[in-house]
């Protein structure tokens, strides 16, 4: 477990307001390792940085469209490893968005909003829960 | 209920019943109340009735209540009460709620100090502030550098937005203009400018997807323009003010 070393977060978004109130209140209200990438491109040039969860805006080619879109980049991301749990981020509440980011593997689908933080850190706390168990169960198995 | 608060990075005082929470109104000045309808000892309306005819008090008071079914919602409004919210309790809801009724007198105050003449004027051409920093004071715990950074983000951001989505519009080129509405939308709540635009670039955005109602897109458009047009010429007042309190 990485009990003694920080979190690791990636955070990416084309909206710059939005991306730097995510930073402000992940370092203000947690203790998070952050890094921020503005496009799907940049992160994926990061990667090597080895991030514990990744947090993804879904659009990222809203206004340059030639950028890498949010799903491209998660398709991206969990080629180089599957293992990266990716949180998506969206404006749009439209259910057809969260699923099909399930479709992709996505581990959580979370709308932008001023409680979107709280939520983030809640998934984030359940997603560190729920590896622990795995890594423990593997313990036990191999045990058995 | 407590939790919700604690999360929301409010700070309360519990009251267990209609009297404690006026005996504690009357030693302590608060932003707000929410009050269960049901309580032993004085209930949620036997208080509100006391805190308006006996206190005067003006406080926004939010009822909780259990069904809004069974819940007489003309008694709550008659008795003074500013708003409900049923249990159980919608976090998003309760924070808009909350946020709404607190900032309310505030913009009021800037209105009356702005045009100490047109105090009994209801026209529409009051100047009314669009933006409000509560929530950029809350989430950067009032550190002046963050929130500097927010507005010089906002400012950098913003303009091209708007002249993305008239351009996109001109040429009729929706995808850019939902893209650039999208993009728009978060920013809303994060200045604290009124639910009310961001839902109108919530329409935009889903009348672009669609391309129905094109005639009400324009007027959408030119409102959002001139809403953010405003917003940023008060951030800029905001940014130079921090600049110079915090030399």
């Amino acid at each position: 477990m990485k009990n003694e070393s920080k979190i690791k977060l990636f955070l990416v978004d084309d909206d710059a307001v939005f991306l730097k109130s995510l930073e402000i209140e992940f370092l203000q209200n947690a203790d998070f390792e952050i890094e921020t990438f503005a496009t799907g491109e940049l992160c994926m040039e990061n990667l090597s940085h080895s991030p514990d969860v990744i947090i993804l805006d879904y659009h990222l080619d809203g206004i340059d469209k030639n950028a890498m879109n949010g799903m491209k980049t998660l398709d991206k991301i969990k080629a180089y490893n599957q293992d990266i749990p990716v949180i998506m981020l969206s404006s749009q509440d439209k259910i057809e968005v969260a699923i099909n980011c399930m479709h992709h593997r996505a581990f959580d689908y979370v709308v932008k909003s001023e409680t979107a933080f709280m939520r983030l850190r809640k998934i984030i706390t359940t997603l560190f829960r729920y590896k622990k168990m795995e890594k423990e169960l593997n313990w036990y198995m191999e045990r058995m | 209920m407590k939790t919700i608060l604690d999360d929301l990075g409010f700070d309360r005082d519990i009251a267990e019943n209609g009297k404690i929470a006026i005996e504690k109104l009357k030693i302590k000045s608060y932003d707000i109340i929410l009050m269960d309808l049901q309580m032993p000892e004085m209930n949620g309306f036997e208080a509100t009735e006391y805190i308006r005819n006996t206190m005067k008090s003006k406080i926004p008071i939010i009822a909780l209540t259990a069904d809004v079914t069974t819940v007489d919602l003309t008694k709550c409004k008659a008795i003074g009460m500013n708003d409900y919210i049923s249990k159980p309790v919608n976090e998003k809801l309760l924070y808009h709620k909350i946020i709404n009724l607190v900032r309310k007198p505030k913009s009021l105050l800037v209105e009356t100090k702005n045009n100490p003449d047109n105090q009994y004027k209801n026209g529409q051409d009051k100047k009314i502030k669009y933006i409000n920093l509560n929530y950029l004071n809350k989430q950067t715990k009032s550190n002046p550098a963050l929130i500097m950074e927010m507005i010089t983000l906002y400012l950098k951001q913003t303009p091209p937005l708007i002249d993305t989505m008239k351009q996109s519009l001109q040429d009729k080129d929706w995808n850019s203009l939902q893209g650039a509405v999208h993009k728009m939308i978060p920013s809303f709540s994060i200045m604290g400018i009124h639910i009310d635009f961001e839902n109108m670039a919530k329409k935009v955005h889903e009348y672009a997807n669609t391309q129905f109602q094109t005639e009400a897109i324009h007027d959408l458009v030119l409102k959002l323009e001139n809403v953010c047009m405003q917003a940023c010429k008060e951030l800029e007042v905001e940014y130079n003010i921090l600049k110079n309190t915090n030399k």
